[in-house]
């Protein structure tokens, strides 16, 4: 009967109800809808990066350390037998392993710095979908030497166009200078900023011969069932990887030097013979024994922190439409105690106690709570699911501009415990916003209220 | 106090804050009532009827005296206690009706046995009789027709009856009735008036009418004036029937 009272209460007034219903709809609409926005553009972000990444990534001790400087003398050796025993790892579901480099680009008399990958044509096409990005000209096929894939940005900067050639100018794993003329096949726009910008992908296999690195890489992709757990999976690599615990990452000045017959770790490009002996110990080799791995997580640690920045703004957006919203039902709940004075000293007159006062008024918050929220998440729901559909296009240079790896449409995510969560926000809002007024009738004293016109 | 006396009122006195002063609304006010007595209040305006009603309906505390309801102190009850008196042995009845707009004739006298958790505490047959008694007070006071109906489609005259309907549901000891004949005509207010004389005489509980309206004293078995706040005159113009009754 309270119940009863208070949601006829609630139609008295149909304008102010529906306002105020209004109101919380499109506060919760709102929210929902930004939910989705944000879990949309962090689900593509995430995607984008893991695409680019792998899931983890493996390299050889203390690589990690001095990643910014592209290293190629702290490499992972042995690298076939590696990617058998990576390939027999519960839980790997593919990996593919890449050279990185830094060095110059030479064409036409231009000259350029740049970023350089290594890949196995078929792995990156399989894991980075490497194939997929070629937006002129043709991918890496079997056959091919000496070829490489621009950086969108890079061809432009360069004026290099399909079939141009072009000379890399940087050192080998040793320390030696060295040039290596590529043509150009095709050129890529990756959404990976480090490539569109400056980047030159090349084949695995030429950069492993010029840069005096066979059967070596400095990176290995893993990729595992899903993105989210990571951590055990890295685990149980480096387990097996590492039988004999972690490696000891060498300190500077103390690399460890080679025991091993270096047939086939020439000191010179294309020198197989050695013109004169070094003696062995002091060739530093360029691999190194024993893996660390990074997940793609810890590996994004900045983007993922932005993430959480940005997260946090929006809970500050999220919690002035909440106020918002409360403020509304606040005051139409408090013009409803007004203008029923005269009723709820009725009401005491009749025997109500303070607490069936409050339950009553706080019976027609919530209801217009229940509903405003209904229709709020419905009407946010549905129109994020019809721009998931459709897709927003943000325009083609929101990926430079903020260097995050980020696709130029975007597609609003909506996850349903969201849904929920918004609602049961917008009904708990209602409640407390109602609390107040609800206080205030049951707090009236009744020959005020009664005389009250 | 004897046994029969269920109200007794001993000094009371009631005055109101006007900015910086007060005014005095009662003055030393003593009135004893026995069970099936039917009072008029009369007086002119502004003599402290309504305040009487509201000190002796425990909506308000007197500042000075004690007010007896069936030999209990209403001094010392707590807000909660008071407002359970008022749902279990009083009765209001207002000038303006005062009914719920959005609820039913039957759902409006219904109220006061639900927010009293009269249906709560009763069982069986007891329960059953709760239940149908709304609609059989609505149909004795010929409302059969309007108990589904909400008060806005209904005259004053049958408004004021689904009042009275309701401040009698819950058999109260005492009715209050505050100008109930303020807003009706003649005809109305003798039908009006009728009725709370016949369940006055059948339930034996003490109605209290404050008027000024000359068509309830003939009606009044007693009638106490106020003036100023202060009872000037109490007489009996009619034998109580409750002798008769009982
Ligand atoms: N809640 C109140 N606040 C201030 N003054 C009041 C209040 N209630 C009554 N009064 C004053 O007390 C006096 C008695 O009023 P009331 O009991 O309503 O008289 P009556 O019902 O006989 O007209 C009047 O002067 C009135 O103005
Ligand atoms: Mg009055």
């Amino acid at each position: 009967m309270l119940i009863k009272t208070g949601l006829r209460g609630v139609l008295r007034n149909k304008r102010r109800t529906l306002l105020t219903m209004l109101a919380i709809s499109l506060a919760l609409a709102t929210l929902v809808l930004m939910n989705a926005f944000m879990d949309g553009t962090n689900h593509s972000m995430f995607e984008k990066i893991v695409e680019n990444s792998g899931h983890i990534q493996l390299y050889a001790p203390g690589y990690y350390d001095e990643s910014r400087t592209l290293p190629t003398d702290i490499a992972i050796g042995d690298l076939e037998a590696t990617m058998e025993t990576i390939g027999g790892i519960e839980g790997v579901v593919d990996s593919t392993a890449q050279i990185r480099f830094g060095g110059m680009v030479l064409h036409g008399g231009d000259d350029m710095g740049g970023f350089f990958i290594g890949v196995e044509p078929a792995g990156a096409a399989r894991i980075n979908n490497l194939d997929e990005k070629v937006i002129d000209g043709e991918y890496f096929a079997d056959g091919d030497e000496d070829v490489c894939l621009v950086g969108k940005r890079m061809a432009e900067l360069m004026k290099l166009e399909v079939g141009d050639p072009l000379t890399v100018v940087t050192q080998t794993a040793y320390g030696a200078l060295t040039a290596m003329d590529f043509t150009v096949k095709g050129i890529v726009y990756t959404l990976n900023p480090m490539i569109d910008e400056g980047g030159l992908i090349l084949d695995l296999e030429d950069v492993q011969r010029h840069l005096e690195l066979p059967n070596a890489a400095t990176a290995i992709l893993v990729v595992g069932a899903d993105m989210d757990s990571t951590i055990e999976l890295r685990d149980r690599l480096l387990a097996t990887l590492n039988p004999d615990g972690p490696p000891i990452i060498p300190e500077e000045g103390e690399i460890a030097l080679t025991t091993a017959a270096d047939d086939d770790l020439p000191l010179f490009a294309g020198d197989t013979t050695g013109g004169f002996e070094i003696p062995e110990d002091e060739v530093a080799s360029p691999t190194r024994s024993g893996f660390e791995g990074y997940t793609w997580q810890e590996l994004s640690a900045t983007i993922i922190e932005l993430t959480d920045f940005k997260n946090q703004a929006m809970d500050i957006i999220r919690g002035i439409m909440i106020i918002l919203a409360a403020a509304m039902i606040a005051n139409t709940m408090l013009t409803n105690v007004f203008e029923r004075t005269r009723e709820i000293g009725v009401l005491m007159a009749m025997g109500a106690r303070g607490r069936q006062i409050i339950s009553l008024f706080l019976t027609e918050a919530v209801f217009l709570g229940l509903l405003g929220s209904l229709v709020g998440v419905v009407l946010g729901a549905g129109v994020s699911l019809i721009l998931a559909e459709v897709g927003i296009d943000m325009g083609s240079d929101v990926s430079s501009m903020i260097s995050v790896p980020f696709d130029t449409v975007l597609y609003p995510l909506v996850e349903f415990t969201g849904i929920v969560q918004t609602f049961m926000l917008g009904v708990v809002m209602s409640l407390i916003a109602g609390l107040y007024p609800a206080v205030k009738a049951a707090r009236l004293q009744p020959t005020k209220a009664l005389r009250y016109l | 106090m004897n046994d029969k006396t269920v109200l007794e009122l001993r000094g009371v006195s009631k005055s109101y804050p006007l900015g910086r002063l007060r005014v005095g609304a009662l003055n030393d006010v003593n009135l004893s009532v026995q069970r099936g007595e039917f009072v008029a209040l009369v007086g002119p305006s502004g003599s402290g009827k309504t305040t009487l009603l509201n000190l002796i309906g425990c909506l308000d505390l007197p500042d000075e005296g004690t007010i007896y309801l069936a030999g209990e102190e209403m001094q010392d009850a707590s807000k909660r206690q008071r407002a359970l008196i008022r749902g279990r042995h009083i009765g209001f009845i207002f000038q303006t009706f005062n009914l719920i707009p959005v609820l039913t004739a039957k759902e409006n006298v219904e109220y006061p046995l639900i927010l009293g958790g009269h249906y709560h505490r009763a069982k069986g047959s007891e329960l059953k009789e709760l239940r149908e008694r709304p609609a059989k007070l609505l149909t004795e006071l010929g409302l059969e027709e309007y108990i589904n109906r909400k008060p806005d489609d209904m005259s004053g005259g049958q408004r004021q009856r689904v009042a009275i309907a309701r401040s009698l549901v819950s058999k109260p000891d005492i009715v209050l009735a505050d100008e109930p004949t303020a807003n009706l005509d003649t005809k109305t207010s003798i039908e009006i008036m009728t009725l709370l004389l016949e369940f006055n005489r059948k339930h034996n509980s003490i109605f209290l009418l404050a008027t000024h309206d000359p068509l309830v004293l003939d009606f009044a078995r007693r009638v106490v004036t106020l003036v100023d706040g202060s009872v000037a005159k109490d007489e009996v113009t009619a034998e109580t029937e409750v002798a008769n009754v009982n």
